[in-house]
This record gives structure tokens, sequence and C-alpha cells, in this order.
């Protein structure tokens, strides 16, 4: 487990605030000193989105647009053939929101959905080379010729290849990718990102440190991970994503663990202008 | 003073006449977008002539364009694109008489000034770069235009007016909160209260009225009345001598309220927005 800590790009763009909610403090109705508003950009969270042919909404999702601590929390996502978990809990407030997301599987059994069939080749030819591989005598070898046929040395070396034949020659089949845990935090000014026991067909492979955007796998026709993307919002609003997962450059794109800061900005408002006098005229009305 | 008392020209409710509104309704939105499209093709709307900058303010006289008051009238102004929408409670006075322009630096149709009733205050509706856009007391309801902010004093009033047509209620708000509502008067099903978005145009004693001492013009107008007792057909905020018109249909498009409720209404600034709703 190699979990990481760091901190983000700040939130800037103090200067375009929406204002969701506002809360006045301050004078009575009619007074004419100057009041005091509370104006809030909103914090959200939410642990699981997908884009593409299998669209996730963001699942559990949370929001909190006055300043007011607010949690959800999922024992499952929407039923999709792509991304299982077992629990994902989000919490937002004023300024701070995190996303934690325990034991998920992308492609449950190896297998991608029919909706993703296009992508099914690259997968279908490494299962297919690795079954005849890890039954020949001595499959160490052989198995290693069959990763490195799909996949690019840096990850072949990181598989065991007696360790990867006993787990694809069990009755359930591991997913094409595991992730114990995912994790993310901000505040107004910055976001950390943890992750832990990530494994590709059921092998545990190193978690390089987590930079800004950190590519988790090196690059292959599988699957691209990007861990810790972090974003300004053009509302001054702070962004960090734990992991996202491009399938066919761009196809399916899955977002896991999302946390978006806000903060609350305190506005001193000018006095309302005084009662009108009225004006002696005759002007007729609708009555 | 009775309904019958008063005299009043029928605008008239014959298909015919409604089917020439819409018509000529349909032809003046032609024309924008005509306009529109001329003016991004980047043609001088006037001459047709291609111009270096579309959005290049032209000069006008001021002296051949109508001002923009209760009484007159500006075909050419854009509607108001979101008639239900609360803003956040800007509103500004123009220093001196300006242009009013279809769009930021677009072409002019009308013009406004710092004083009409009292001092003119217009609510705020949106903003672009060095351009303002406002809600305008002339007719058609629903009017807009765009004035260059440099020459707009500005302040925020922390009101909000809410008519409720179906309830027949009227709510005050101060800084989105909901201090007060009461039950009023609206217009009987023929003259009715206008649905829309528009605003406190002044705050008047009337030496010839007898039934409110203070009225509250706004800025729209009976749509099916095109004058009345004399005046434009404005729609305004008043109190009635007795209280039996309260939640009835009764008037002729005018808000009807208890005393108690003229009493908080008249502290509200001019230029607060005032949000009528079929609800």
């Amino acid at each position: 487990m190699r979990p990481r800590a760091l901190a983000g790009a700040g939130a800037t763009a103090l200067g375009a605030v929406t204002a969701v909610a506002a809360l006045v403090i301050g004078t009575a109705a009619g007074a004419a000193s100057p009041s005091t508003a509370i104006e809030y950009v909103p914090s959200s969270a939410y642990g699981i989105a997908a884009e593409g042919p299998v669209p996730i909404d963001p699942t559990p999702h949370v929001e909190s647009t006055d300043g007011s601590r607010q949690e959800n929390s999922a024992l499952t996502v929407p039923e999709n053939p792509l991304v299982s978990l077992e629990v994902a809990k989000v919490v937002a407030d004023e300024s701070s929101a995190s996303a934690e997301l325990l034991n998920l599987a992308l492609a449950p059994g190896a297998e991608l959905p029919d909706q993703l069939s296009a992508l099914n080749e690259p997968l279908q030819q490494l299962m297919s080379g690795l079954q005849p591989a890890c039954e020949a005598e001595n499959p160490a070898k052989p198995v290693t010729d069959a990763l490195g046929e799909v996949l690019p040395s840096e990850i072949v070396e990181q598989l065991d290849p007696q360790q990867l034949c006993a787990s694809i020659t069990t009755a359930e089949t591991p997913a094409l990718v595991s992730i114990e845990l995912v994790k993310v935090a901000c505040d107004e000014k910055s976001g950390s990102v943890e992750i832990a026991n990530v494994a590709l067909l059921g092998q545990q492979v190193a978690i390089p440190p987590l930079e800004n955007e950190t590519p988790i796998l090196p690059e292959n026709p599988l699957v691209t991970i990007t861990a810790n993307k972090q974003t300004s919002n053009k509302d001054g609003s702070f962004t960090v994503v734990g992991l996202e997962i491009d399938l066919g450059g761009g196809t399916e794109v899955i977002t896991l663990g999302s946390a978006t800061c806000g903060f609350a900005e305190t506005t001193t408002l000018p006095p309302p202008p005084p009662p009108p006098t009225p004006v002696t005229t005759g002007l007729p009305v609708t009555g | 003073m009775t309904n019958q008392d008063i005299p009043r020209t029928p605008r008239g409710d014959s298909a015919s006449t409604r089917l020439a509104y819409v018509l000529s309704g349909v032809l003046l939105v032609a024309l924008g977008l005509v306009a529109v499209l001329v003016l991004s093709a980047g043609a001088d709307p006037v001459t047709g002539r291609p111009t270096s900058n579309a959005t290049s303010t032209k000069p006008v006289k001021l002296s051949s364009l109508v001002e923009s008051t209760t009484h007159t009238r500006l075909d050419a102004a854009p509607a108001d694109p979101n008639p239900q929408q609360a803003t956040k409670g800007w509103i500004v006075r123009p220093t001196k008489v300006i242009a009013l322009r279809v769009s930021p630096g677009g072409r002019a149709f009308g013009k406004v000034g710092p004083k009409q009733i009292g001092e003119t205050w217009l609510p705020v509706i949106d903003q672009r770069d060095q351009w303002t856009r406002v809600l305008l007391p002339s007719k058609p309801n629903g009017s807009t235009g765009w004035l260059r902010s440099a020459h707009l004093k500005r302040t925020l009033t922390p009101y909000l007016i809410r008519v409720h047509l179906s309830s027949m209620r009227l709510a005050l708000f101060y800084h989105g909160r909901e201090m007060n509502s009461w039950t009023i008067g609206i217009g009987k099903p023929d003259t009715p209260t206008p649905i829309g978005r528009t605003f406190i145009l002044g705050s008047i004693v009337d030496p010839n009225q007898t039934y409110s001492p203070i009225i509250l013009p706004l800025g729209a107008h009976s749509e099916t009345l095109d004058s009345f007792g004399g005046g434009p057909g404005t729609v305004a905020i008043h109190t009635w001598p007795t209280t039996d018109v309260l939640g009835t249909a009764s008037s002729n498009g005018c808000i009807r309220v208890p005393q108690e409720a003229l009493n908080q209404l008249t502290r509200v600034p001019l230029g607060t927005l005032v949000l009528v709703d079929q609800h």
C-alpha cells in the first residue's frame, strides 16, 4: 500500500463568483446602513461517474450550496456491466469535500460489455494467449511472451507468471483492473489523493508517486489510468479527481472519486436607497 | 369611484384585432432577426454598408429619439428574455438623457433620462462589458434596452415584490427572505393584470384620485386598455376604499392592496423588481 497525499493547485479565480445562495446579515428591513452578504460557491463530491457507451450518473453525489455539511453514501453503483464497488462515501461542506471508494472492480471477469466490443480485441487476445501459455510445462516464459504480445514490458515485468496463471485458472477470472481504495479530498486551496492496491488481472502493480495527472499504468492498448487530476474552475472552485480511467482513447471515460471545493465570500452591500418621496402629480392608473 | 365612472378606451378583443397584433408581433420578430443578421454580417443597419466593427457605437441625435416613459410606446425595444427571472437587485439611474440601444453598442431606438415621474430608477437584467440592460417603463410590456454603463448611477435594492395572480397574494422579500405577504385584488378577466417582470416606476400622490393616499405606478401597462381615465393604461399598486375587493379579480388591471401593505411598499426603492406570475 502506497498512499500519497499531495498539495494541489490553488483555487485562483476568486473574482468569478457564482452566487448560488446568499445569506444576508446585518440591518433590519428599511435601515439605510450597509448590509453584509455571504455568497457561496458550492462544494460537491461524487464517487463514480462514466461517460461513453456505458454512462453512469455521478453516484453517490452530494452538494453543499449554503455552507452546511452534506453527506451521502452508496453500497453499489447503478446496474452496469463495467464497474462495481463495495462502498462509496462522499461529503461536502462550505469549503471542503471528499470522496472515498472501497474495492472497485473494472471489467469484472476481464470482459468488456457489448457496448465496448470494439475495445475487446486486445483483451481477448491477451486472455486467449495466456490460457495455453499457463498450461505449458514450464509456463514462465510462454506467459511472459503472451503478455508481451499485448502489454508493454514495464507492466509485464511487474506481473508474476505463476500467480497470474493461478488467478486466471480459478473459477472467477479477476477484473481487468481492481483498486482497493481511492480517497480524494480538497479544501479551498489544495487537493489530496490516496490510492491503495491497484491490480491488473489480479496482479498488484506498483503505484508511482502521485504528481498531478500521474499515469498509473505505462501506455498500453487496454486502459489508461490517470491519477490526481486537479482543476481550477471558472467559478473559483477547485476540483480534484482521484482516478480517470480511459478506455479506447476517450470512448469510455470513468471518473473515480471527485471532490470540488467552493468557498464563502463576504461582501459589503451598498446601503439601500431611501424610501422614495411621493410626487404630487396626476397620472390616471388602471385603478 | 366605481369602474363605470372612469372613461376608458377598450382596445377591443375581436378575433381580427387579435390577429392583427399577432401578425404585427411576427413582423417585429422578423425585422429583429433581419437586424441581427445584418449586424452580425458586419454591415451598418441603416446604410447597409459594411462597417469595420459591427459593434462600434454610432453617435445618435438624441432629439430625434422618443423617450421611454409610461406615456410612450417603443416597439423596437427588445423583449425581456426572462420575464420570470429574479435579479440580484441592481438598479440604475441615468445621469443624463442617454440613448437606448437594441444590443450593446447596437442601434439606438429611444432614450431615457434621469427624471420622469420622479427620479428614474430602472432594474438591471443583464450586463456585458460597458453596457447594462434594463427594463423600461414604456409600452409594450416587457420592453428592455441597453444603456452605456458609464452614464449610470448604480445601487442595490434589497427588496423584491412577487405578485401571484391565481392565489391573489403579494409577497414582499428583503434580501431573498419573505418579510410579509397579503391578499390582494387583481384585474378582472377582461382587464387582467399583466404577467411578467416589471418594476416600481414611481410614488405619487394624485390629487385627482381619492381611493389611495399614495399610488405606486409600475413599468407595466394593461394589455387590453390602450388608455384609461385619460392615462396610458399604467398598472399600479394602491389601496382601495373598501376591503371587499381583496381576494377578488375586480380591478381594471391594478393591484389593490391593504393599507398595511401600502405602508410597507411605499418604503421600497424605485426600480425594485415586481414579478407577476400566474401562480
